[in-house]
């Protein structure tokens, strides 16, 4: 069983198809990262596997439960952090988290311990102020406090890291990280880096449908071939040299060396070190590049 | 059931916490002490702004306790439906414009028992605020007219108190129909004017419809009617207000947040 699974989910609102035939599985314990560009139908998806929006047609289950069923019982055992929480601004973080701990059914000692943990985790141990006074990055703080209180088996988390300057952003992909294995994460983000730091697998999506889900690793080796980046003593220009040979696709400059995209990769690496050495050039960075999450990612949006 | 009521007591604890556990009751008690000072000083006044210097000789009764209460059940009509209105249009429209109801929702907390909470704690709210009124009403009207005519104006409080029920019941359809608290205060507002101006319209409605409430209070309090001739307008009332409600529990059922 998948710990979130979709089957052909699709939303409209009006003739747009926010969502369109999503067919996602998440296994449990991994990290999933949902990739898409802003307007792509993250949100849209995330409000239906919580609850708070109905599909159109398709359907979604949680924990094996059914979105569609009435009594959703699956929300007691998952987290939901949206990508701008709302909180009571007359409330202190404490009490905002006591009453999400009672309405889980926790009370006394074991709600005020775990209130503590989560406090602690997300970095608000000792804030007393209003919530009402909050800058963005606090409430998403407080906001992913109030999602794992409830040990969730499944966390939802949309956009988390989005309003946070660098520092909180780390500290945000490190908690995921540590949920990794006991809970399963479905994190869904624009930003490239934070997919890479922590996810398992990810799912691209854009205009509402799936153009990939795969682990990352297994990502990179099918959409995107490996560069080399050569850098030589002196920076002699050797385009005209490369240009031309049967391995070679195309080679670009950079900053102080070029970057080379080969058609051939082993041929490449066989070749390039022999000519330099022939023309007697010398070497000073010869390095197999990893293509990154990026160039995926603009490769699959753009030309699907 | 722990989600309920859980988000029961915290409907509670927010007026508790926010501006409404000082403003409503005070003003609420406000109209109950002005009420009789006002009938009580209102000949008085009259003779001193239109006798003064002209030579007309005007003849007032001395005023009574009836007219402390006609009073008081005309500013519980006007002021008083203005205030429940107010206090109350945002109680499900903030929490959607907010995200708050998206982090209670997505908790195991029935979207019925959202609704049924904020219904049932500003209702303890309001009624509790226009005893505090009428009992202070009552009291001052025991000093200064020597009388408090305590059955008949109960009585007509009673016909009031379901009043507002409904206008707090129409208030809480509008929010959670409306998808901001302008639309939401529009929606109520033309409901109450609605539910005002029905009686004037057909003799029907003029003895049945909740709009003829706020005549028999009065009416009732001065005594030229009993009780007995409000108990079809008060019925009709009762029911509406919770088919509004159920409405809107219907209605937040559907809706998508």
């Amino acid at each position: 069983m998948f710990a979130v699974e979709t089957r052909k989910l699709s939303k409209h609102f009006g003739n747009k198809a926010a969502v369109d035939g999503l067919s996602l599985r998440v296994p449990k314990g991994s990290v999933f990262g949902f990739l898409g560009p802003n307007g792509a139908g993250k949100t849209t998806t995330l409000r239906m596997l919580v609850g708070l929006a109905r599909p159109t047609s398709g359907d979604a289950f949680v924990l094996g439960e059914s979105v569609l069923a009435a009594g959703k019982r699956y929300l007691r055992r998952i987290g939901f952090l949206p990508d701008v929480p709302g909180f009571y601004n007359w409330m202190r973080p404490a009490e905002f988290l006591m009453l999400a701990g009672e309405i889980f059914g926790m009370s006394g000692r074991e709600l005020r311990m775990r209130v503590g943990e989560v406090l602690e985790i997300t970095g608000l141990k000792g804030v007393k102020a209003r919530i009402g006074g909050f800058s963005r990055g606090m409430k998403q703080r407080l906001g992913l406090a109030q999602a794992l209180l409830n040990r969730p088996e499944v966390i939802f988390l949309d956009e988390p890291t989005s309003a946070l300057d660098p520092i909180g952003r780390k500290e945000i992909l490190d908690t995921i990280s540590q949920l990794s294995g006991r809970t399963t994460v479905f994190f869904s983000t624009h930003i490239l880096n934070d997919v890479e730091r922590v996810c398992d697998i990810v799912a691209i999506i854009n205009h509402g449908r799936l153009l990939t889900q795969q682990s990352i690793s297994s990502l990179r080796k099918s959409y995107s071939s490996h560069k080399i980046y050569l850098e030589l003593e002196g920076e002699p220009d050797i385009s005209a040299k490369i240009e031309g040979q049967p391995w070679i696709d195309r080679i670009e400059k950079s900053d102080k060396g070029w970057f080379i995209h080969p058609a051939d990769l082993q041929a490449a690496q066989q070749a390039l070190p022999r000519m330099i050495a022939d023309h007697g050039l010398v070497l000073r960075r010869f390095e197999l590049v990893e293509p990154s999450l990026e160039d995926i990612f603009v490769r699959l949006v753009n030309y699907r | 059931m722990t989600g309920a009521r859980t988000f029961l007591k915290k409907e509670f604890r927010e007026i508790g916490k926010t501006y409404k556990i000082y403003v409503i009751p005070i003003i609420f008690l406000v109209l109950g002490l002005t009420s009789p000072l006002i009938a009580k000083i209102a000949p008085d006044l009259v003779k001193s702004l239109a006798g003064s210097g002209s030579g007309v000789v005007i003849q007032l009764p001395l005023p009574t306790a009836v007219d402390a209460y006609l009073q008081l059940f005309k500013n519980f009509n006007q002021i008083g439906i203005l205030v429940v209105l107010i206090s109350s249009i945002g109680l499900v429209v903030e929490e959607k414009s907010r995200g708050t109801a998206v982090l209670i929702l997505t908790k195991p907390v029935p979207r019925w028992a959202f609704i049924i909470s904020k219904y049932i704690a500003s209702a303890v709210l309001i009624v509790g605020s226009t005893l505090l009124s009428y009992f202070a009403c009552l009291y001052y009207c025991g000093i200064l007219f020597d009388e408090t005519l305590f059955k008949p104006s109960f009585q007509g409080l009673i016909l009031l108190l379901v009043y507002y029920l409904l206008v707090l019941a129409i208030a809480l359809l509008a929010s959670t129909i409306g998808s901001t608290s302008v639309v939401s205060g529009g929606l109520a507002i033309g409901g109450v004017l609605l539910l005002s101006l029905l009686p004037s319209l057909h003799q029907w409605f003029a003895r049945y419809s909740p709009g003829a409430l706020s005549g028999m209070e009065t009416k009732l309090a001065a005594g030229s009617i009993v009780f007995s001739d409000a108990v079809p307008a008060l019925i009709v009332t009762a029911v509406l207000a919770v088919l509004l409600v159920a409405t809107a529990v219907v209605v937040f059922q559907r809706q998508e947040l």
